[in-house]
């Protein structure tokens, strides 16, 4: 099954391989990319598509099925668990404590909210016009 | 310890002439994973291997490989090993098609026709004399009689000498395909740190001879971690066993650990009565140079 997402690791960064599949998975889901119910490719098919070891991914996956993001079952596959209204609540806090932390960011330098709004405005124009959403 | 291991080293040693060779060496391999010795060079990497394929009897300490000793039990053990050596060179004057030949009398469950799909798959001439191919295509041969009769244990000495970037890629997309069939272990010696995250679930750290450290990759890369410190002397800062190496920055000390940050951050501010500035992961290439360059 190829992946219905795309999915690449960077070896050499601080975060371990197996984390930076569970982070990429997560921000999948989070984003709407991967649904509930969604297949997972396999152990052995991911890792042939991003070039690791099958039991780097097995390790990943593990960790997804603690946290609740995906089940595994036995015989026919991994897949998306729920529509993820935890992962969507988590999705939307991490996010506004990034806002916040731009805030903070702002406010040290000296910036007032109208400023932050006008700026915000402005690189969410530029990130359209790039192609983005 | 596991009593499947594929590999098991126990308190081996080997010295040469030149110098040591491995020292007190205890190494356990389990089925179907992959494990890699990294380190600089003249660490005992190559020597490592060479013990588990029999090809050097150690002085002292034992070697199993599969279960049995490789040197008294050489033919059986070796039809169940596939072995890529780093300085492997190929008979120039013979075809891959006269070598999948020979790998066929070698090997008992040696396969034709999956040797031919891999040949397809990788787009290697058979019929060209290998003196008329690149590096990287004549160790793509050395590699196919290597997994072709689907070994139980596959010895890779530096798999990625001399090759570029596309060919390392294609070796490594091979190894991962031998990897998922199930069935394989694979021991590996790299100096490629990039391809040693890749493909290892195993990593064993080697440095004059002995295995310093020999953790889970996972467990390997969330152990290290670097703290920057004041009011500690480097001297001091190098005491405690959990530190690995330990450098002046200016005139605080940047500390290597291996072990859990909270602990190590314990250590700096209880036992040593010092004050952690920063704190950073550390990804493999930086670990690795870090503890060979703060060396103990």
């Amino acid at each position: 099954m190829v992946s219905k997402f795309l999915i690449s690791v960077a070896p050499g960064d601080a975060l371990p391989i197996y984390r930076q599949i569970v982070e990429q998975v997560k921000a999948a889901i989070a984003s709407g990319v991967l649904s509930d119910g969604d297949q997972l490719p396999s152990h052995r098919d991911l890792a042939r598509d991003v070039v690791v070891a099958p039991l780097t991914v097995k390790r990943a996956y593990d960790v997804l099925e603690q946290e609740g993001m995906v089940l595994t079952r036995r015989g026919t596959g991994t897949f998306v668990q729920a529509p993820g209204t935890d992962a969507r609540e988590n999705a939307d806090e991490e996010l506004d404590a990034r806002i916040r932390a731009v805030i903070r960011h702002a406010r040290a330098l000296d910036l007032g909210e109208r400023e932050l709004a006008r700026r915000l405005r402005e690189l969410w124009r530029e990130a359209k016009e790039r192609g983005g959403r | 310890m596991s009593t499947e291991s594929v590999i098991r080293l126990q308190d081996v040693t080997r010295i040469f002439d030149k110098g040591i060779g491995v020292m007190h060496v205890d190494l356990d391999v389990e089925p179907g994973t992959c494990c890699a010795l990294i380190g600089p060079n003249g660490a005992g990497k190559t020597t490592t291997l060479r013990l588990v394929m029999g090809m050097l009897r150690p002085d002292s300490g034992s070697v199993l490989t599969l279960g049995e000793d490789p040197r008294e039990h050489a033919i059986e053990v070796k039809e169940q090993i596939g072995y890529v050596a780093e300085d492997m060179t190929m008979p120039l004057g013979l075809r891959p098609c006269d070598m999948f030949s020979f790998f066929g009398s070698l090997y008992p469950s040696w396969d034709q026709e999956r040797a031919e799909a891999f040949a397809d798959e990788l787009e290697l001439p058979l019929d060209r004399v290998m003196g008329r191919m690149s590096h990287g295509q004549r160790r793509q041969v050395a590699l196919l009689g290597a997994i072709v009769h689907r070994p139980r244990l596959l010895v890779l000495d530096e798999p990625a000498g001399g090759l570029d970037p596309l060919m390392r890629r294609t070796f490594m997309e091979s190894v991962i395909e031998i990897l998922g069939e199930g069935g394989t272990t694979v021991l590996l010696s790299s100096h490629h740190l990039d391809q040693v995250e890749r493909l290892a679930d195993r990593i064993a750290f080697m440095r004059r001879g002995h295995v310093i450290l020999d953790r889970s990759a996972a467990e390997l890369r969330e152990g290290a971690v670097q703290l920057l410190v004041e009011g500690v002397t480097r001297e001091q800062a190098r005491g405690p066993e959990e530190v690995l190496a330990a450098r002046k920055a200016g005139d605080r000390v940047a500390m290597t650990f291996f072990t859990d940050p909270a602990r190590a951050r314990q250590i700096v501010e209880d036992d040593l009565g010092g004050r952690v500035v920063q704190e950073r992961a550390l990804a493999l290439e930086d670990f690795f140079v870090d503890v060979l360059r703060g060396a103990r």
